[in-house]
C-alpha cells in the first residue's frame, strides 16, 4: 500500500507542480498573486474538450491549442488588466497588492461567468490521448492516457525549469525576477518579459486543465481546486521559485496521498496545510525561498 | 413667488397622482398572481445540474397551469433564486423570498442543507415550504408543520438499500457518502439498519469530501479490501470521479464488486458525458423509471417534457413537478393562496401526482410530512451511453428484486 500510495502521490503532485509553476513565475517577475490562476486552467480544460467534441479536432491539435488559448489569455490579460498596474504604481508595493487582487478576483469571477453563460454549468470529460490496457505501477493501475499525460508534464516541467535557467529569456526573467529596475537600466524590456511569463504561466495551467480533463472533467467551477493547492504549494517551496514549485508540489501530492490513508481521507487537504505551517515555522521563506533581498 | 407655489402644487399633485397609479398597478398585478419562490441551485458549489433539472420542471408544469387559467384564477408567477446548494444560500434565499418577494410558498430546494437551513425562517414566518430532494432525516424530525416533503428521504433509500444487499447476498460492503447533511445522515441509517437487519453483513462506512478531485488513495483502500459491493451516494461531480477512478483501478463494476449507485446521479443529462465504462454493469438505485406504470399526470408531463427540453426528464424533473403540483392543488382545496391556508391544504393532501398518490405522513418523527411511498427503483445499466428506458429494471418500490436479470460486466 505505501508504494501504490506513493506512486499515485507522485502522479498528482506532478500536476499540482505544472499548475504551480506559472503561479510562482508570475509572483517572482510581477510580484503579485494571479487569483484568476485557476480560470486558466479551466480555460485549457474545455478548449481541449469542446476541440475535441464539439469541433472533431484531432487530440494532436486540440491540445497544443488548449495550451495556446491559455497563453494567448495570459498575454490578452498581461496586457490589458497587469501592465496598468505597473504604469500606476511603478515600483511601489503599496495600493499594487490591493489593485491586482481586485482585479484577478474580477477576473476569475468573469471567466466563470462567462463560460458557465456559453457552455452551460455542466461537466465535459475530456478525450484520453491514447486508448489501451492499463500498466501496472506499484500497485497502481495506470492507464496509457496517465503515462502520456505525466510524460508530457514532466516534459512541460523540466523543459520550462531548463529554459529558465540557461536560455537568454529565461535569464531575463530571473533578471528582472530579482530586480526590475536594474534589469531595466541594463536593457531588459521588462514589459515584454512579464507579457511571456504571463503567457507562459497561462499556458502551462491550460496545459495542466487539458491533461486533466479525462480525469476531472472541466466545469467552470474547477479552477477553484487547483488554484488553492497552487497557493499552497508556492508558499511551500518558496514565492517565486520555480524549483520550489517542482518540490512543492511532489511533496505536496505525496503528503496528501500518504496521510488520506494513514489517517484520514476526510482531513486530506489539511494534511498540506499542516506542512505548510511546520515549514513556515522552521523556514519562513519556504523550501526554496529567498531568505534575504538586497536592492 | 405666487406661480411658483402653483409650480409646486402642481407638481407635487402630479407625484401623487402617478405614485396612485403605480401603486394599483402594482396592488392589482400581485392581486393576479400567485407567487412561487423558487430557491434552488444555480451556480457552484453545489450541483447546478440538480438545480437545473428542478428549474425546467417547475417552468413547465407553471407555464402548463397558466395555459388552463393559473390556479383560482391567478397566474403562476416562479421568483427563482439561486442558493448554490449551500446552507447560507438557503437561509438567505428563504429570506429574501419571503421578506422581499412576498412569496406564498417555497419550493424548489435540491439539498437537503438548503431545506435545513430554511426550516426556522419558513416557522418564523409561517411560510409553506415543498422542498424537491431535502434527504436528511433532520429534516423531517425538526417536526416543524409549514415543511413538506414529496421527494426521497434518507430511511426509504437506505431501507431500499440494504433490501437489495440482502438480496444479492452481500458479505462484505463497504459505504461511500459524501460530507453532506444528507450524506451524514444516510450514513448514519446505514449503519444503524445494517446493524439490525443485517449483522452478517461487514460493513465499513467512508465519508469524503464532495469538493475532492482525486479519490484514489481511497479506491487503492478499496481496492485492497475487494468488497461484494461498493455503495456510493456521492453526487456529481464528485459521484462521477470516484466511478472513473473505481473503474480505472478495476475495483468496480467487476464480476466480484458490484458498483451501486444510491445518490441518483446516473439519469443526470451529462451522465454519459463525463462517465464511459465506468457506467456498464452499475446498479443504480432512482425515484423515477420510464417502464413506471405512471398516472395519466405523469404521462402527460413527460410527453410535455420532451416536447419542450428535446430530453427524457429524469427523477428530479418528475420530484419538482410533484412539488408545484401539490402546491396547486391545495392552493385549489383552499380556494386561496395565503401562506396559513395553503399549510392546512398542504397537510391534508390526497393527490394523484406523476408517479402515484401523494399524501403526507402526520405521525412525529422520520417521516413527519412525508410521502412515505414515495417510489423509486433499482436498475442496472447494461452499455455505454444506454438510455434510462433501456437499462434492466430490476426492482419496483416495494417489490422484489430481480436478481437473476442482474449481468456481470
Amino acid at each position: 500500500m505505501l508504494s501504490s500510495m506513493l506512486v499515485s502521490g507522485l502522479i498528482t503532485g506532478t500536476f499540482y507542480a505544472l499548475m504551480a509553476l506559472g503561479l510562482t513565475m508570475i509572483f517572482g517577475v510581477l510580484r503579485i498573486v494571479n487569483f484568476a490562476h485557476g480560470e486558466f486552467y479551466m480555460i485549457g480544460g474545455f478548449a481541449y474538450v469542446l476541440l475535441y467534441h464539439n469541433l472533431g479536432v484531432p487530440i494532436a491539435v486540440a491540445l497544443p491549442a488548449a495550451v495556446l488559448a491559455g497563453g494567448t489569455l495570459g498575454w490578452i490579460v498581461e496586457k490589458l488588466l497587469i501592465r496598468p498596474i505597473y504604469a500606476e504604481f511603478g515600483g511601489r508595493q503599496q495600493g499594487r497588492d490591493e489593485y491586482a487582487i481586485i482585479v484577478t478576483f474580477a477576473l476569475s469571477i468573469l471567466l466563470i461567468a462567462a463560460m458557465t453563460k456559453i457552455v452551460g454549468p455542466w461537466s465535459l470529460q475530456g478525450p484520453r490521448l491514447i486508448d489501451g490496457p492499463p500498466l501496472l505501477l506499484a500497485g497502481v493501475r495506470v492507464s496509457p492516457h496517465q503515462i502520456a499525460a505525466l510524460g508530457i508534464a514532466l516534459a512541460f516541467l523540466f523543459g520550462t525549469l531548463y529554459l529558465l535557467n540557461y536560455s537568454l529569456w529565461g535569464r531575463q526573467i530571473r533578471a528582472v525576477a530579482q530586480n526590475r529596475s536594474a534589469a531595466a537600466v541594463m536593457g531588459v524590456d521588462v514589459g515584454k518579459v512579464s507579457t511571456i511569463v504571463f503567457a507562459t504561466a497561462g499556458g502551462l495551467a491550460a496545459l495542466a486543465g487539458a491533461l486533466l480533463s479525462n480525469m476531472i472533467s472541466p466545469s467552470p467551477d474547477v479552477g477553484a481546486f487547483p488554484a488553492i493547492k497552487s497557493y499552497v504549494i508556492i508558499v511551500l517551496g518558496g514565492l517565486g521559485s520555480p524549483l520550489g514549485a517542482l518540490i512543492g508540489g511532489l511533496l505536496l501530492g505525496v503528503i496528501e496521498s500518504l496521510g488520506a490513508i494513514y489517517i484520514s481521507f476526510s482531513y486530506r487537504d489539511t494534511y498540506g496545510l499542516a506542512l505548510l505551517v511546520l515549514v513556515l515555522l522552521l523556514r519562513p521563506n519556504g523550501l526554496f525561498g529567498e531568505t534575504r533581498r538586497e536592492v | 413667488m405666487m406661480s411658483r407655489i402653483c409650480c409646486m402644487n402642481k407638481l407635487a399633485y402630479t407625484v401623487a397622482i402617478t405614485a396612485a397609479v403605480f401603486a394599483t398597478a402594482y396592488g392589482a398585478q400581485s392581486q393576479e398572481t400567485f407567487d412561487v419562490g423558487v430557491s434552488t441551485i444555480l451556480t457552484p458549489p453545489g450541483s447546478v445540474i440538480q438545480g437545473i433539472q428542478v428549474r425546467q420542471a417547475l417552468e413547465l408544469v407553471a407555464d402548463w397551469q397558466n395555459e388552463q387559467g393559473g390556479v383560482i384564477g391567478k397566474k403562476i408567477k416562479l421568483v427563482i433564486a439561486d442558493d448554490q446548494g449551500t446552507t447560507e444560500g438557503g437561509r438567505t434565499v428563504a429570506e429574501r423570498l419571503i421578506t422581499r418577494d412576498k412569496v406564498s410558498v417555497i419550493t424548489g430546494q435540491a439539498s437537503s442543507n438548503v431545506v435545513l437551513s430554511s426550516l426556522e425562517v419558513a416557522k418564523k414566518y409561517g411560510i409553506p415550504v415543498v422542498n424537491v430532494n431535502g434527504w436528511a432525516s433532520g429534516i423531517r424530525t425538526a417536526g416543524i408543520p409549514q415543511v413538506f416533503s414529496p421527494g426521497p428521504y434518507t430511511t426509504r433509500v437506505i431501507t431500499a438499500t440494504v433490501d437489495t444487499l440482502l438480496a444479492l447476498g452481500s458479505k462484505k460492503v463497504i459505504g461511500a457518502f459524501d460530507n453532506t447533511d444528507a450524506g451524514f445522515s444516510l450514513e448514519k441509517e446505514m449503519s444503524k439498519q445494517l446493524k439490525e437487519r443485517a449483522p452478517q453483513i461487514q460493513y465499513r462506512s467512508i465519508i469524503l469530501d464532495r469538493a475532492a478531485k482525486d479519490y484514489l488513495p481511497v479506491v487503492l483502500q478499496m481496492q485492497a479490501e475487494k468488497p461484494d459491493v461498493i455503495v456510493s451516494e456521492l453526487i456529481a461531480p464528485a459521484g462521477y470521479i470516484l466511478m472513473n477512478q473505481l473503474y480505472d483501478q478495476g475495483v468496480a463494476p467487476t464480476k466480484d464488486t458490484i458498483f451501486f449507485e444510491m445518490g441518483g446521479m446516473t439519469d443526470n443529462p451529462d451522465f454519459w458525458k463525463n462517465i464511459r465504462g465506468a457506467g456498464k454493469g452499475a446498479l443504480a438505485f432512482g425515484h423515477y423509471h420510464p417502464k413506471f406504470d405512471l398516472p395519466a399526470i405523469g404521462v402527460e408531463f413527460r410527453k410535455r417534457f420532451v416536447e419542450r427540453y428535446k430530453a427524457e426528464p429524469g427523477r428530479l424533473s418528475f420530484q419538482a413537478a410533484d412539488a408545484l403540483f401539490v402546491i396547486i392543488d391545495a392552493a385549489k382545496r383552499a380556494n386561496s393562496t395565503e401562506p396559513a391556508a395553503l399549510t392546512e391544504a398542504l397537510a391534508n393532501t390526497d393527490y394523484v401526482g406523476t408517479r402515484g398518490k401523494i399524501t403526507f405522513d402526520k405521525t412525529p418523527g422520520p417521516t413527519f410530512n412525508q410521502w412515505v411511498e414515495v417510489p423509486y427503483a433499482i436498475y442496472q445499466i447494461t452499455a455505454v451511453d444506454q438510455k434510462l428506458d433501456d437499462t434492466t429494471l430490476l426492482k419496483q418500490s416495494d417489490g422484489p428484486l430481480e436478481v437473476k436479470a442482474i449481468v456481470a460486466p
